[in-house]
């Protein structure tokens, strides 16, 4: 059973990162005469989603805390690497016929399966890696103020804005992922519950 | 007091010493020692005068000669003062050093100041304003003015709320001249706030901005740094804190609070411009004014990679667009960090490489699913 607060939390992550990622792009990728949207729209949007993303994220690591919900991922955890690369090894050379009775799943079957567990690493991934890494980036960015003058001989700001810019790429790449394999896997357990 | 004339000059300026007080001193009564030191300076310029070496320095000297007449009154540290009756501000003295150094300082007074000058007191005079002389005819000159389209010019700044709000007022010489390249800003802004509360009775010039004796134009200025300092000189000697003159909201007459819309408000003010938003960005020059949030023309107009910043507050840094450690316009990025203007190019290609391969990976494997499907 999936509880109804990290549902909640995951739907609405989940507008907040796509609204993220496409604002991000529109700061980044504007021409002088060109946006997708207006570009003071897309800072707004960008910072006060980037704020409600942070404190959101903050607000799960509590719930998960206090409900013990975080168990779920440590079982998840367990061996997922290893269980990752045995099926990787599946969908490439198939099953080895030994001990199954000869019955080789198709490869597509197979390759469902591998996606399933990538989908475990990668929403485990978006907590413990990426969600942390783009809200203490983000931060700095919020308050350029504070970075040094110079680093390496230009504006201070630069490192940061390439770590964020890495961190959001990421983060865009795991959303492609992450929504591709739930075509897999199925939403109804992320609506309903169960 | 500052040396008065440099280089070939200085030699003749020994004898200057306290002239301008002198000649402050001249307006309100003549003090008997000043008679005197005025004689011997006379003197010594019939001698200098006397004594040329070869022709060019005899007609360096003459140009000397023609100007000392002025400056025997006019010479020392500028001093921009509000007239008490008129509410207008004079500037009646010259800082040499100042004015040598800006565009117009090989030019003699009377170039400018042609009518009624050469009597004191004064009588009918008549100065010359930018738009006489500009564009300007002579071949070389008139190729260096091409640029700047002073037609268009004229017909833009006519159009501003500075032209039409004292268009009624009589045309005065030379504004209220708004001081030297560089000089901090806002010295006039009680003098202004008087001005304003007495109503204006000055038409808006060009050399209300563009203080002739000090202009420096940007291609000679180069550093950017110094660029935005000279031309935000003008615009904050009225519209600084504290002023009164149209800030927008009179309850609130500052900076800050006035552009508290922008993101980061105090470092846009401090790293850009104000023409850089105030006037129409297409255009390398331009002296517009488009009103209130229409001066707003979209923020990646800086924020892009073709960033207007390096079309006009950096025009003058060699290669201001060049990629610099995968960074583009990385001139930019020695006094900051522009947001869009500095992207990264390996970084970029990255991106580009892993979202096209995720996207190939998904669009692949949800082909193999309809095909496994339609095989069943
Ligand atoms: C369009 C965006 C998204 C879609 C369609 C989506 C869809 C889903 C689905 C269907 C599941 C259930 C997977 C399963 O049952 O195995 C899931 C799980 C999860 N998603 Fe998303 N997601 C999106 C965005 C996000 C974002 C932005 C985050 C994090 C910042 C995120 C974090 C997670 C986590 C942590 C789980 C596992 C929850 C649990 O089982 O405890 N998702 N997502």
């Amino acid at each position: 059973m999936t509880p109804l607060w990290l549902r909640l939390w995951h739907w609405t992550m989940a507008v907040l990162f796509t609204v993220l990622v496409v604002t991000g792009v529109v700061l980044t990728y504007s021409t002088s005469t060109f946006a997708l949207m207006n570009y003071a729209l897309a800072d707004t949007l960008h910072q006060v989603l980037g704020i409600a993303f942070s404190a959101l994220f903050v607000v799960f690591l509590l719930a998960s805390g206090v409900t013990g919900h975080w168990r779920r991922y440590q079982r998840l955890w367990k061996g997922l690497l290893s269980r990752i690369v045995k099926f990787g090894g599946y969908v490439l050379y198939g099953v080895p016929k030994k001990g199954n009775g000869g019955e080789t799943p198709p490869r597509i079957e197979l390759s469902r399966g591998l996606l399933i567990l990538v989908q475990h690493f990668l929403s485990i991934f978006s907590i413990a890696v990426l969600s942390p890494l783009l809200a203490i980036t983000g931060l700095v960015l919020l308050f350029p103020e504070y970075a040094p003058d110079q680093i390496a001989g230009l504006g201070g700001v630069w490192p940061f804005a390439i770590a964020h810019y890495w961190v959001g790429l990421l983060g865009a790449l795991f959303l492609l992922f992450h929504a591709y394999i739930a075509t897999i896997a199925g939403f109804r357990r992320m609506i309903k519950g169960r | 007091m500052q040396p008065l004339l440099s280089g070939r000059r200085a030699r003749n300026s020994f004898s200057l010493g306290n002239l301008a007080n002198c000649s402050l001193a001249l307006r309100s009564t003549l003090s008997s020692g000043c008679v005197l030191r005025l004689a011997a300076f006379a003197l010594l310029l019939i001698a200098a005068a006397l004594m040329p070496s070869d022709q060019a320095e005899a007609a360096g000297q003459a140009d000397f000669m023609k100007r000392m007449r002025c400056l025997a009154c006019h010479v020392g540290e500028s001093q921009h003062r509000l007239d008490g009756k008129e509410h207008i501000s004079k500037s009646s003295t010259i800082d040499m050093p100042q004015f040598e150094n800006a565009d117009h300082g090989k030019m003699l007074c009377a170039d400018c100041h042609s009518k009624g000058f050469t009597n004191f007191p004064h009588r009918n005079m008549k100065t010359e304003t930018c738009m006489d002389c500009h564009p300007r005819k002579e071949a070389k000159d008139a190729e260096a003015d091409k640029d700047y389209d002073f037609e268009r010019i004229n017909r833009e700044f006519e159009a501003t709320v500075h032209f039409t709000e004292y268009q009624h007022a009589k045309e005065r010489c030379c504004g209220t001249a708004v001081g030297k390249v560089g000089a901090e800003a806002g010295a006039g802004a009680a003098a202004n706030r008087k001005m304003r509360e007495t109503g204006a009775n000055q038409r808006f010039t060009c050399e209300h901005c563009h203080e002739p004796h000090y202009f420096k134009a940007t291609a000679h200025i180069k550093d950017p740094k110094l660029i935005l300092k000279n031309d935000n000189g003008p615009c904050l000697h009225c519209h600084m804190d504290g002023s009164s003159v149209a800030l927008k909201d009179p309850a609130k007459p500052n900076l800050l609070a006035a552009h508290a819309y922008l993101p980061y408000a105090d470092m846009h003010l401090k790293g850009t411009r104000c023409i850089d938003c105030h006037t129409s960005v297409t255009p390398t020059v331009a002296h517009d004014l488009p009103k209130g949030m229409k001066a707003d023309q979209g923020c990646n107009t800086c924020h892009s990679i073709d960033s207007i910043v390096v079309r006009r507050l950096y025009r003058y840094v060699d290669n201001a667009s060049a990629t610099e450690a995968g960074f583009h316009n990385a001139a930019l990025m020695k006094d900051g960090y522009v947001m869009g203007a500095n992207r990264q190019r390996w970084t970029d290609i990255a991106a580009y490489l892993l979202l096209s391969m995720g996207l190939v990976l998904v669009v692949a494997h949800g082909g193999w699913r309809v095909f496994a499907r339609k095989r069943k």
